[in-house]
């Protein structure tokens, strides 16, 4: 409406003064006109064959009505009111929510040449060989670690053509991590992000840090994902807060909050990162700090809730790597229960050290990317934990191959735990294939899960986990209407995602492109 | 085996001497371990029964019937045929047979993708497949039956590829069918720039030209010579008629497999890895007149060169990789093109591959092919792609592709629709011998366990009936609680689980590819079982 205003001023201006008057008032009618079309885009009715509520139930011939962006009803074989404009689909769900997704942020994608390894690489005339990671992709020594160009041999060890270990029983990691890494996408598989002034910093949150505009915005809404969680990456021990922010709809009101505290226990908090490295010939620099294994990072994590527990008891606690009191105020919020807190722990151990630790502090927790959880079902189970698992796979490729510590997992993973009751959400993180998260899905179905339950995994659940299940998750009056229109069965490979809706309102049409 | 080899006559006698009689080996000492009366009436004939049979060539047929005899379909139809009464029935009720997917380009089954030479028309992929490569068992797995598998990209002149099938303990009991084509690049190999890859190219020709050319002068001279010719030819019909006279014999390696490039019996294969690499593949195949027996291998960039392939009428292999992202140098938008789509639009013949990664649905074929019907194409068409068009693109559809008379019996069992991602490959039958069991599949069981059956747990000792029951299994198992799953895995290695007649007779004939590591020990002539 705001745009059709001056342009109907400005054809006035052209007009005679005789006019003016008559012409207001066709404006007032063309205006009013307007404003009424545009409450008919948010006030719709759909007509569903099968609505998919989210809560495993299925309403067959449902008559879902939409007013101001909400559902009012959901109605089985209710016959349509006269004069409302109605959509007609055959299946319809609600809204997909990726609870632990690994997108571009604005510091990794916009800013490549502050990279000093690109930077030396311009200077020698390589920067075609700069392939962005830490990892070299041929996953064995090379002396040109960082020197890979992407499609073409190495100069150095003639990857892809060199088969250093030909028959070893990691060849298909190799595989993998070389394929991996090529198949990752554009750009280079660094896209996220996490401060690492220190290793405690919840203080952070990762929306300072993100490009709203970002494609990967885009790219989640065609998959049909209308809320994402965005997680800072896993080069902390305590890390920054995740941010839960809409996929389409007015860039102003996308946000919509800050989520948990990161947690990682494991290995990557001391693998990854640019500022991490271990000494190198004892040679410590302000690149290198603590810490270098699992006890140092399981130390960085007990230490810094126990500063926070201090400081909430108004003592001050001591030591060379206290953390920043503003840290211990947000760790005391975690402590209190305020704010949740999410542990990433991969494989077995870790998984048990996070039980451990949380057990010292008695905080609650969600367990983030448990690749091993399938070797712990029972303790799970029992702890009454909630899990956001995923992606599915077999053997690691992508990002995922470049940490040791995803290479153990299991496709019955998410049968096993919905069968013990554990509380799963579906995650795709990075993985930049077509249509992630419900592929994601797909390969749940394909792997032992009811395909009602699946469609919770990425639904019902995920709103639980994110504490936003008053607003998003299911079909039902009162939601908001983030809705995904499906040309047939919903993750079938064989259907595809039609339309999806923010609010009432169409943001991606597969017709149509993005709105 | 023999009828179905086109080119590379020396490579067939080659591989014919050597695989009839290790087959026949394999397949005689087997039976005369079991039975020898049995033996002539069984493994011979088979016929699949009561399964939906999506023949792709023709109507799906429920209930349907396909006959094969020694590895090749000799009759398909529905379930009023009648069955031969000495054929082998595999019960395929409730089941989806299809044909194998057809894998139409790959360099994974060879230890090293590509030689270190630039130009190596001489080398046979024969030399560098690998039998006991993963992927080969993942293809069956996946219901690939059927894999051309040819030189990697990284070349200016690759060797000569083959079709084989993703079983068999050497190249030779694997091949299916040598001498299928030569792989070329007119992108720049590693260290190439275009201007060198291309020189080369063409100099590998102009070389071979002139090589055929001095050939052909000495044959003639021979030739006059052995005549007594006294009044011999001018130089150019010398050559002329020379050329006629070239044999296979005068061929020496280096030239042999761009000999029978240049007379047909070689396909050219020509990977453009970039839009400008596609003009002079074009040219190349014009010039040298491949058409008719050319195929492009895409990569890259090089589908915006579509209306170039279109008018050159060329058939292509797609890339690996189905999504083509390029980020805009100025505006840094990302722009995402789902690559078979252009062609589809343009009405370009193509082949698909499964991602070269561990991608987990990409890597499966039927789900790259599902993903085409998300595109818009239509379902059977989309299995078409897989079977029976790429079995065309890559010149096998005489033998492969689909379930019809004559063709050989590369078939896959599935739970249902072979393009729903919900289906398993429960069986699949090369050359008609079972060579893969959803049910036997040890990795898979590994990755994702069947759901155990609850063991019934020792009841608490509440009555007499459970007494009993204790005592007995007490005496049995010598105190084992998992005595019934052991069991059962026991009964399953040995093949005989006590079932009904007809499945026991289905299950001794499962036997041979499961045995023929031993069969194929005794490394003896066909006469040396008898």
């Amino acid at each position: 409406m705001n745009s059709t205003v001056p342009r109907r001023r400005s054809l006035l201006n052209n007009r005679s003064w005789q006019l003016l008057l008559p012409m207001l008032a066709l404006f007032c009618l063309v205006g009013s006109a307007v404003a009424s079309e545009e409450e008919l885009i948010r006030d719709v009715v759909i007509l569903a064959e099968r609505a998919h509520i989210g809560d495993g139930s299925v309403v067959e011939q449902a008559l879902i009505t939409i007013k101001d962006g909400t559902i009012q009803s959901v109605q089985a074989g209710a016959t349509a009111p006269e004069g409302a404009t109605i959509l007609r689909v055959s299946d319809i769900t609600p809204g997909m929510i990726d609870a632990n997704a690994r997108i571009d942020v604005a510091d990794a994608i916009d800013f490549p040449g502050e990279s000093p390894r690109l930077q030396i690489l311009k200077a020698m005339g390589l920067e075609k060989h700069y392939h962005g990671g830490d990892v070299c992709p041929c996953g064995t020594v090379c002396p040109a670690l960082t020197l890979h160009v992407e499609e073409e041999m190495c100069l150095y060890c003639g990857w892809p053509d060199h088969d250093p270990h030909p028959h070893d029983p990691t060849e298909e990691m190799i595989e993998s991590l070389v394929s991996g890494n090529r198949a990752a996408g554009v750009p280079a598989p660094s896209g996220v992000v996490n401060e690492q002034s220190s290793e405690v910093v919840p203080q952070f949150e990762v929306l300072d840090a993100l490009d709203q505009g970002s494609d990967d915005f885009d790219r989640l809404l065609r998959e049909g994902v209308t809320t994402v969680y965005v997680s800072p990456d896993s080069s902390a021990v305590i890390g920054s807060r995740g941010s839960m922010l809409k996929t389409g709809g007015p860039l102003a009101s996308r946000y919509i909050g800050a989520g948990a505290v990161k947690g990682v226990l494991g290995s990557d908090a001391y693998r990854y990162g640019s500022r991490n490295r271990s000494p190198f010939r004892n040679i410590v620099s302000v690149y290198t700090r603590r810490p270098d294994s699992r006890m140092g990072v399981a130390w960085v994590f007990r230490k810094a809730f126990h500063d926070a527990f201090l400081r909430a008891n108004g003592i001050d606690p001591t030591g060379a790597d206290t953390s920043s009191p503003e840290a211990s105020r947000v760790l005391s919020q975690v402590l209190a229960g305020e704010i949740p807190l999410r542990i990433q722990a991969r494989t077995a151990p870790d998984i048990e050290t996070a039980f451990r630790l949380s057990g010292e502090f008695g905080l609650n927790f969600i367990l983030e990317d448990p690749v091993e959880a399938w070797k712990r079902v029972d303790l799970l189970a029992s702890r009454d934990v909630d899990v956001v698992f995923g992606p599915v796979y077999d053997s690691p490729s992508g990002i995922l191959a470049g940490t040791n510590e995803s290479r153990d997992s299991r496709l019955s993973t998410l049968r096993d735990l919905i069968e013990s009751e554990v509380e799963v959400s579906l995650s795709a993180q990075d993985l930049r294939g077509e249509e992630g998260l419900a592929r994601q899905v797909m390969l749940a179905i394909r792997h032992g899960v009811d395909p009602r339950q699946a469609l919770q995994l990425v639904t019902q659940n995920p709103a639980r986990l994110l504490g936003i299940e008053t607003m998003v998750g299911t079909i039902e009056a009162g939601k908001k209407a983030d809705l995904v229109v499906w040309s047939g069965t919903p993750f079938s490979s064989l259907s595809r995602v039609e339309k999806v809706l923010h609010e009432g309102v169409i943001s991606f049409n597969a017709g149509g492109g993005l709105k | 085996m023999i009828m179905r080899i086109p080119g590379g006559k020396q490579a067939m006698k080659l591989n014919n001497m050597k695989t009839l009689p290790l087959v026949i080996a394999v397949l005689v000492t087997i039976f005369v371990t079991l039975s020898a009366a049995e033996a002539t009436e069984r493994g011979s004939k088979v016929a699949f029964t009561g399964g939906t049979v999506i023949t792709v060539s023709g109507p799906t047929i429920e209930g349907g019937v396909v006959l094969v005899e020694n590895g090749i379909i000799t009759a398909v139809g529905d379930g009023a045929m009648a069955i031969p009464y000495d054929a082998m029935e595999v019960d395929c009720t409730g089941m989806t047979l299809a044909p194998g997917f057809v894998d139409p380009h790959s360099a994974d089954g060879l230890d090293v993708p590509n030689e270190n030479l630039p130009s190596a028309p001489f080398v046979d992929v024969y030399d560098a497949i690998d039998p006991s490569r993963f992927f080969f068992e993942d293809s069956l797995r996946n219901g690939v039956t059927t894999i051309h598998v040819m030189q990697g990209n990284n070349c200016v002149v690759g060797g000569v590829s083959r079709v084989v099938h993703p079983i068999g303990l050497s190249p030779d009991e694997m091949t299916s069918m040598p001498g299928m084509a030569l792989k070329m690049s007119t992108t720049p190999r590693t260290g190439y720039e275009r201007q060198r890859q291309l020189a080369e190219l063409r100099e590998v020709f102009h070389e071979l030209d002139r090589w055929r050319q001095d050939l052909a002068e000495t044959k003639y001279e021979m030739h006059a010579e052995k005549e007594d010719d006294v009044d011999p030819l001018p130089p150019e019909e010398a050559r002329s008629k020379g050329m006629e006279l070239i044999e296979d014999e005068d061929l020496d390696d280096a030239h042999r497999h761009l000999s029978y490039l240049e007379d047909g019996r070689l396909g050219a294969w020509i990977y453009c890895g970039a839009a400008t690499d596609v003009a002079p593949a074009v040219a190349l195949i014009e010039d040298r007149q491949w058409q008719g027996r050319a195929v492009l291998v895409m990569g890259g960039d090089s589908h915006l060169a579509v209306e170039e392939i279109a008018e050159a009428d060329l058939p292509v292999v797609l890339g690996a990789e189905m999504i083509f992202r390029k980020r805009d140098p100025i505006t840094s938008d990302v722009k995402e093109t789902f690559i078979p789509a252009v062609y589809m639009k343009a009405g370009v013949k193509f082949a698909i591959q499964p991602a070269r990664s561990n991608a987990m649905p990409e890597r499966f074929l039927g789900y790259q092919a599902a993903r085409l019907v998300r595109a818009g194409l239509d379902p059977q068409k989309a299995l078409r792609k897989i079977t029976l068009g790429a079995a065309e693109v890559c010149g096998i559809a005489k033998q492969y592709g689909s379930i019809e008379s004559g063709k050989i019996a590369n078939l896959v069992m599935w739970t249902g629709n072979p393009l729903d991602f919900n289906s398993w490959v429960q069986k699949v039958y090369v050359e008609g011998i079972l060579a893969y069991d959803r049910e036997k599949d040890a990795r898979l069981e590994k990755l994702f366990p069947e759901v155990e059956e609850e063991p019934t747990p020792p009841t608490p000792l509440d009555g007499e009936a459970a007494a009993e029951e204790g005592a007995d299994s007490e005496g049995e198992g010598a105190g084992e609680g998992e005595t019934v799953p052991g069991d059962e895995e026991k009964s399953g290695d040995s093949g005989e689980p006590i079932q009904e007649s007809s499945e026991k007779k289905d299950q001794s004939d499962e036997d041979p590819p499961a045995k023929e590591p031993d069969g194929s020990s005794t490394d003896q002539p066909a006469g040396g079982g008898r």
